[in-house]
């Protein structure tokens, strides 16, 4: 008969992967045929049975993880997928490649990494090789629009997930009514800002409630300090979030219609580029490479309120600033309330030939361990609910309250869906940071965006 | 009226491969087996794309499937759209500038490092890593030390009490910026080809010229400059063609900006092709370039000759 010791020995083996339920079967008929079997091997069979589930193909599944889909464990396949950069190559992406493999012997995934800005030159690529890639990582709706994402309602409601997800992320994968992809992670933009630096110009801190212009009256302290009272971008997207917080937009709901100019826009971005070359309190803005500038002049203590996103509060927390946090500004009188929502989606290569194992990996990359090791390790926001009644990812942190607030009311840079609208609007913010009049800078987005949207 | 008949063992006479030994023969095989893998590499991304892209741009080159035979409208409309021709203006003068400037500081380092002074083995290797360097580097070296609120150059000016300037974010200092990038680059690759022509120079022209009593300047002028310029005729030209093709360096210090004032025709195709999926247009718009650069050479070879 088997004692504890090789019953815990042989549990353990089928829950690392090394034997599987087959093999422990096998074993237990050799060690005592039928009776073997029919005794401890059933409690031993029960106790695995979280971990792994009969194979029919497929291997271990760890807790937590979607279960194997028998309709892709027959042939080989590989699964090409390509991911940004500073997600490939972290350890829960590596132990998701792993598991997802070991879940399926016969998918041999194919990782491929590149820098953010530079996937959709990959992306469209492949698509005019005839190669489309399997499994990408971008923002879906931007390539559901132009005809290089698959649609993937159908494979939505087979999964029957939709509910899990923050309502807002799926925002990040629909187009005209229709999913093209996965939600991947969330975030938005908010207002940081060093306390300490505040105090020394006399100047309140930005609170929840406050507008533009009382933000902008307290930056006035820091004329001729020495010191930013603000570090200004002058990036498409920040700008964009800006406009949302004053209750503008730069498409009409239908996002067929570009709104560059709504007077709501023109208004805030004025205010904005004034902080700059007017006022002289904030950060003159650098070329589209140098993004992270207002961050490093937050880091450098030379600034002391800084609008970004959650990814910058590690390296905020190492820099012993003695920081706050709030929502961005309540527009320029106080009742609207927006910014604009990052992250990413993961979508499938139009025509690929691996749609339903594509989508089964986009589902291990949202099942919440893994969601919640890329909050911990990555500094990366969950797309499940669920995942935010964890106490151990530090969602309670006050600092980080104010982010969650403002995911409430924020959109995505939907924008970014027409090229030509995307380039006209960020060559007219840039050019007002640079002094050009705000109103006719915007005018002359209107008209080249309104022809690309059409 | 009467055909002409050729003989058909006239006819396999001509065409026959001429009568050549076993030894030369095989010389003849060598060759071409040297030849050939690069031959082929050059039609098959080269001349085979060149092609492509002419039958891309007589359509609507779309990459989901909306091709439309469109015949010369895009030409037409490169003909119309003022932001192409202010591209190609701005590479012109990028062009001319960079090249005029990094090949004069190219040819005055040559003249110094070819003189017999200590450590100038040194100095020719630190003085072409720039060139063998990423250009994404290097490019992102120079966006550091040319920013407006952290660069060390404004740093430096602000010690001066000269005040900070905005080297990227103005139009037209943005582009002396990127003209006086592309020069440093331009004459660190440059330099050994300039070092090795002074070098190539005959010391006895120096030497009898020395006993004429002509001055040093005389000397560089009236020997050093005549003996280099068939490799000036081909580093002007190498340096106008390199100019069309700058794409990393605006890329990363500028993307264009601010206000297409750094807009090269390469990105303007770069724009127009990946990232607004014209692909028929961007087609167009290259071969106007290929054009253009053809007509560039063609004057400068005949410059030359004359």
């Amino acid at each position: 008969m088997m004692d504890e010791r090789e019953f815990d020995r042989l549990a353990e083996l089928v829950r690392a992967g090394h034997l599987s339920r087959r093999q422990l079967i096998d074993y237990l008929f050799r060690l005592g045929g039928i009776a073997a079997l029919a005794g401890p091997g059933i409690a031993l069979l029960e106790a695995c049975g979280n971990q792994a589930q009969p194979s029919g193909g497929g291997g271990p599944v760890p807790a937590g993880y979607p279960g194997i889909n028998q309709n892709i464990t027959g042939s080989k396949i590989t699964l090409h997928i390509l991911l940004a950069q500073d997600y490939a190559n972290e350890a829960p992406f590596k132990d998701l490649y792993v598991a997802f493999q070991r879940a399926y012997p016969n998918i041999t995934l194919k990782v491929d990494n590149a820098v953010w800005e530079d996937i959709p030159t990959k992306v469209k690529t492949a698509a005019l090789g005839g190669t489309p890639i399997d499994v990408m990582h971008q923002h879906a709706f931007e390539f559901g629009h132009i005809g290089l994402a698959e649609n993937v309602d159908d494979l939505w409601s087979k999964w029957g997930k939709l509910g899990d997800f923050l309502p807002n992320s799926l925002k990040d994968v629909t187009w005209g009514g229709k999913k093209y992809g996965v939600p991947l992670d969330v975030n938005c933009m908010f207002t940081v800002y060093n306390k300490d630096l505040l105090a020394q110009v006399g100047a309140n801190p930005p609170t929840s409630s406050m507008t533009w212009p009382q933000l902008r009256q307290e930056l006035l302290k820091f004329a001729g300090k020495g010191i930013f009272g603000i570090g200004l971008s002058n990036s498409a997207w920040n700008n964009s979030g800006y406009v949302h917080s004053n209750g503008g937009d730069l498409l009409n709901a239908q996002q067929n219609q570009a709104t560059i100019n709504l007077p709501q826009n023109v208004a805030v971005i004025k205010l904005l580029n004034e902080l700059g070359w007017k006022d002289k309190v904030g950060s003159n803005p650098t070329p589209t490479k140098r993004q992270d500038e207002p961050t490093a002049l937050f880091l450098a203590k030379q600034s002391a309120v800084l609008l970004t996103g959650p990814w910058d509060l590690p390296d905020i927390r190492k820099g012993g600033i003695n920081v706050g946090t709030t929502e961005l500004p309540k527009g320029m009188g106080g009742s609207t309330n927006g910014s604009v929502q990052g992250g990413g989606s993961l979508f499938i290569g139009k025509n690929s030939k691996n749609r339903e194992a594509a989508f089964e990996f986009m589902k291990w990359a949202v099942a919440v361990p893994h969601q919640v090791r890329m909050i911990k390790e990555m500094g990366r926001w969950s797309v499940i609910k669920s995942v935010y009644s964890d106490a151990s990812i530090g969602a309670n942190d006050p600092l980080v309250q104010p982010y969650f607030n403002q995911l409430k009311t924020a959109t995505p840079y939907t924008l970014e869906a027409y090229p030509e609208g995307d380039k006209a609007w960020s060559d007219a913010v840039a050019g007002a940071y640079n002094g050009a009049d705000a109103q006719q800078a915007l005018d002359n987005a209107q008209k080249v965006a309104s022809a690309a949207v059409k | 009226m009467r055909s002409r008949v050729v003989p058909a063992r006239l006819l396999a006479s001509r065409l026959a491969w001429p009568a050549v030994s076993s030894a030369r023969r095989r010389r003849y095989l060598a060759a071409y087996a040297f030849v050939g893998p690069a031959l082929v590499l050059l039609v098959v991304f080269a001349v085979v794309p060149m092609y492509y892209s002419l039958w891309v741009s007589l359509f609507d080159y779309g990459i989901a499937g909306s091709n439309e035979f469109t015949g010369l409208a895009n030409y037409l409309h490169a003909l119309h759209d003022q932001l192409f021709w202010k591209s190609l203006g701005v590479t012109s003068i990028y062009a001319v500038c960079s090249a005029a400037l990094g090949l004069a500081w190219a040819l005055g380092l040559a003249a110094l490092v070819t003189q017999r002074l200590p450590f100038m083995g040194w100095f020719r290797i630190l003085y072409f890593i720039p060139s063998v360097g990423s250009i994404v580097a290097v490019a992102t070296i120079w966006l550091w030390m040319l920013d407006y609120n952290l660069g060390l150059v404004n740093y430096w000016l602000s010690l001066a009490h000269v005040g900070k300037l905005p080297f990227l974010q103005d139009a037209r200092w943005a582009l002396g910026s990127v003209i006086f990038i592309g020069a440093w680059i331009g004459a660190s690759y440059n330099l050994p080809i300039y070092a090795a022509g002074i070098e190539s120079v005959s010391r006895e022209l120096f030497e009898a010229a020395q006993l004429d009593g002509a001055r040093a300047w005389q000397r560089f002028r009236h020997i050093t400059l005549p003996s280099i310029a068939p490799i000036t005729r081909y580093t002007v030209i190498m340096a106008i063609i390199g100019s069309f093709q700058v794409l990393g360096l605006i890329d990363v210090l500028t993307n264009g900006g601010p206000d297409n004032g750094t807009l090269f025709t390469i990105k303007y195709i770069w724009e127009q092709g990946w990232d607004f999926l014209h692909l028929g247009y961007a087609s167009a718009i290259s071969l106007f370039m290929l054009l253009f650069l053809f007509l560039v050479t063609w004057q400068q070879l005949r410059a030359g000759r004359a």
